[in-house]
């Protein structure tokens, strides 16, 4: 890849217009004989809310460890902000924000006094901002860090990260633990900056990051699922039930009569259900009663992201339900569907 | 450097407390060090010496509170773990750096150097005219205290980590002086190493330095530990591989035209006594004859096979001598050898040859300063301010110059002095008698360097002047008040530069290896 360093990454550099955010390229990293990460690669573009989701252990915070060159990869490479990860430092980290559940505090220090120590790092630092996020999140001025709740501590974390204005936040489970009011503040304190700023978050909570990502990311066991946009991808997902008008018309279904786009798929003599990974729409109405001529009804209903990634954890787990004899590609190393790449249901990937 | 000083002020602010705690036992040392060379001026005072204790107490206070500021200042932004908040702000790692050296300058050089100066006032020196021996000193300061301490923390998370890593490397240290020890390579090493010590410092440095850069560069803590570690490597492999011996026939090459060392037969029959490890102690006879006029000759160490008559051989390893100088008019002298006990108890019946191997060392005698005591304080150049005390000698029968030197050992000096028969009259002016024997003794380093590493600049050094001669029977029992040193004595101080270093061999055949015997000094007044 710097190879394959893109040319908007390049352009980022001499201060131009940045279109791609963050790039990796079959990213990776061992620990020991453990592969944490194997082979991603993401591509988030400028503006992008866009949410890495999976499971506790899948490698989401490794990742963002990559990118924020805490850790070096074992292999392949990622630019950040038109910076190959591994030469982010200094002033490199001037645009951006990061804030973690587990970051270390300086704990003796006091929100006012963290924030003015870190202004002058910062040349687009906002004391106006500063300001108006101390009032958003009721931020107490003088108390030590270490007097602080969790939520407190992570309002702080989060005004200390957004009152510069990054060109890129990332967040590593930013609401992990936290009630739901101050969830609401620090969710409302992000979208405010949104337009300026491009998001990147990890989260294992589905339903939280569904109401606001524009983008997402599903990572299991170290390996990227997909990758791609949020309306694409609950356009391509379907949950599809269909009633037979005869028994038995459709549980002879298989082999190459099944579709690798079908993931979970279940028969019983009355009735076919399926998540399909590849609609179409229309098309895909039409080649599913081209399948099932016997079919009554033929349903398609749109699934929430849980449900989508649950059918997709299942079927990478190997979990097909019984009579699931269907091939599903996954998103192989480093060719996952990326935002725009490819047309839905052309089999590119889940 | 604004990024530097930034997070300097935070840090200065944050460890106020350690700060001042180490200002404090730093002030401290300064106002109760001298306290340890006033007691050597004058023994006997119970104040001077419960204050020559708690002054030694405070200075080895002054580097655990180096150890616990640096610590602290290093920690403050930890270079050991991935969870820091501060590895992603936009840190300059030359700059965070420089913020921990500049606190280091700040609170732990600039406190020292005031307190370095302070010594020097009080010990009547002028600081200022000490200023390349006072930069110095904070060199080796920094590169064999502060230097290492700041590279151990900066590859530990945290301070009971950092206290582990120390006493590990401590051990580790230990465990090799402990293998020298075994080896018996410790006792001679700090002969003729000059080089080697150089050496040592600078690889000190060397691996510090790149363990603290690699570490502030890249956050590799693996690495820098490897690299800080690695500085022990050396230092163990030249233990193990038993290099001594090799660095010694380096330092002390072997070359004609040296002295010649006969054995005396004249020269008496010391019993053999105790001594360390096992092995029988020895003393032989000598006769240095060669020592032209205007040099000297000193016996740094020895190494000595003993033969037996059945063909049985033991080797000592080489070993230190304390012994005197050799003088063109004073060339007899006992070498105190060692020989294994078991040869010994073999051997001791029939005479053995013994072949010894002396690293000698050869001095040009050079200015020689001559001060009428008079009981008052006198300045000698390349020594220092020195003095003596009358009420020791009556007080405990020892006779002794003391001087303090600025930032380093003395110049290498033979002081010398005729002492008197029994008593002093009130006689301020006493000749020297020409050919009447003196007593002398050396202080000091051949060492030209401006400073020594040392947390004092003030070195206390003494010579004792004492000739107990022929008056100790041989039970060790002093028959008679020995000679003293009275006003208006002459002493001369005379400074001695290297020549050279050689290695002298010397065959003792048909040596009979003494009788055994206790031997312990019994005073009698």
């Amino acid at each position: 890849m710097s190879t394959t360093m893109s040319a908007e990454s390049s352009a980022a550099v001499s201060g131009a217009v940045i279109r791609t955010v963050i790039q990796t390229q079959g990213l990776s990293k061992r620990f020991g004989k453990t592969d944490a990460l194997t082979g991603v690669g993401i591509e988030v573009p400028a503006g992008a809310i866009y949410a890495l989701v999976g499971a506790n252990g899948a490698g989401k915070t490794t990742l963002i460890k990559l990118l924020m060159n805490i850790l070096e990869p074992s292999a392949g490479s990622a630019w950040v902000l038109g910076i190959d990860a591994r030469r982010l430092r200094g002033k490199g980290l001037a645009r951006i924000g990061y804030v973690s559940e587990n970051q270390e505090f300086p704990e003796w220090m006091t929100v006012e006094g963290m924030l003015e120590y870190l202004r002058p790092f910062y040349p687009t630092w906002d004391r106006a901002l500063e300001a108006q996020l101390m009032r958003q999140f009721d931020l107490p001025a003088g108390r030590k860090l270490k007097q602080l709740s969790r939520g407190q501590r992570m309002k702080a974390a989060m005004a200390s990260a957004l009152a510069f204005r990054p060109q890129l936040l990332v967040l590593d489970e930013p609401f992990a633990g936290l009630d739901p009011l101050v969830r609401d503040e620090l969710m409302e304190g992000l979208l405010d900056r949104a337009p300026e700023t491009t998001i990147f978050l990890s989260s294992h909570d589905l339903a939280e990051i569904e109401s606001f990502s524009s983008h997402v990311g599903f990572l299991q066991q170290g390996r990227l699922l997909f990758s791609e946009e949020m309306g694409v991808l609950s356009e391509r997902f379907r949950e599809v039930t269909v009633i037979l008008e005869s028994l038995g018309a459709g549980s002879g279904l298989a082999g190459e009569n099944l579709s690798p786009s079908w993931l979970q798929y279940e028969a019983t003599d009355s009735m076919v259900r399926f998540v399909e990974s590849a609609c179409r729409g229309a098309e895909t109405r039409a080649e599913l009663e081209s399948k099932f001529p016997g079919a009554r009804t033929i349903e398609m209903e749109p699934m929430p992201l849980r449900a989508i990634f649950l059918a997709i954890a299942k079927e990478k787990r190997g979990k097909p339900t019984s009579q699931h004899q269907g091939a599903v590609r996954l998103a192989a190393d480093g060719d996952s569907l990326r935002p725009g790449s490819g047309a839905p249901g052309e089999g590119s990937g889940i | 450097m604004k990024q530097a000083l930034h997070i300097f002020a935070k840090d200065a602010l944050h460890l106020w407390p350690e700060i001042l705690v180490s200002l404090v036992i730093t002030g401290l040392f300064s106002c109760t060090y001298r306290y340890t060379w006033m007691a050597d001026l004058a023994p006997g005072i119970p104040k001077l010496q419960y204050m020559q204790k708690l002054a030694e107490i405070v200075a080895g206070f002054v580097p655990l509170s180096w150890w616990i500021l640096i610590t602290r200042v290093v920690h403050a932004e930890s270079l050991v773990g991935d969870r820091q908040w501060w590895i992603t702000r936009p840190y300059e790692w030359s700059q965070l750096l420089g913020a921990k050296l500049l606190f280091l300058a700040a609170f732990v050089l600039l406190p020292f150097f005031a307190a370095q100066c302070v010594l020097l006032e009080e010990a009547g020196f002028r600081w200022f005219e000490y200023l390349p021996g006072l930069g110095l000193n904070l060199v080796l300061v920094f590169g064999i205290l502060v230097g290492p301490l700041l590279a151990l923390a900066a590859v530990t998370s945290g301070f009971g980590k950092m206290t582990l890593t120390l006493l590990g490397a401590l051990v580790v240290v230990i465990l090799i002086g402990v293998l020298g020890a075994w080896k018996d390579t410790g006792g001679m090493a700090s002969y003729g190493d000059d080089a080697g010590g150089a050496a040592s410092f600078l690889l000190v440095l060397v691996c510090c330095g790149a363990a603290i850069v690699v570490q502030y560069a890249r956050r590799m803590s693996w690495m820098s530990r490897l690299l800080l570690f690695s500085v022990l490597a050396p230092f163990a492999a030249a233990v193990s591989l038993d290099s001594l011996p090799k660095l010694i026939a380096m330092a002390y090459p072997r070359t004609k035209g040296s002295v010649l060392v006969v054995f005396d037969p004249q020269g008496g029959h010391s019993p053999a006594t105790d001594a360390d490890n096992g092995r029988v102690g020895v003393s032989v006879p000598l006769v240095m004859s060669g020592v032209v006029d205007g040099t000297a000759v000193r016996v740094d160490g020895v190494r000595a096979t003993f033969e037996s008559q059945d063909g049985r051989t033991w080797t000592s390893p080489w070993l230190p001598i304390y012994g005197p100088m050799h003088l063109p008019e004073s060339s007899k002298a006992g070498l105190p050898l060692q020989v294994d006990r078991k040869f010994f108890d073999h051997a001791r019946s029939k005479p053995v040859n013994v072949y010894l191997k002396l690293a000698v060392t050869t001095l040009k005698a050079g200015v020689d300063r001559r001060v009428v005591l008079t009981g008052q304080d006198f300045s000698v150049p390349g020594v220092g301010i020195c003095s003596w005390n009358p009420t020791t000698q009556t007080m405990f029968d020892t006779t002794e110059v003391t001087c303090l030197s600025p930032m380093r050992e003395p110049d290498f000096t033979f002081v010398s002095v005729q002492l008197n028969e029994s008593s002093c009259t009130d006689d301020d002016a006493r000749d020297e008698v020409p050919g009447a024997g003196t007593v002398g003794g050396a202080m000091g380093e051949l060492s030209p360097a401006p400073a020594e590493f040392g947390i004092t600049s003030v070195w206390s050094r003494s010579v004792w002047l004492n000739d107990f001669g022929t008056d100790v029977e041989r039970s060790g029992r002093i028959l008679h008040p020995p000679p003293l040193l009275c006003p208006g004595t002459p002493v001369h101080f005379t400074r001695y530069t290297l020549m050279n270093r050689s290695e002298v061999d010397v065959t003792l055949p048909q040596f009979q290896l003494p009788e055994f015997e206790r031997f312990t000094i019994l005073r009698k007044r």
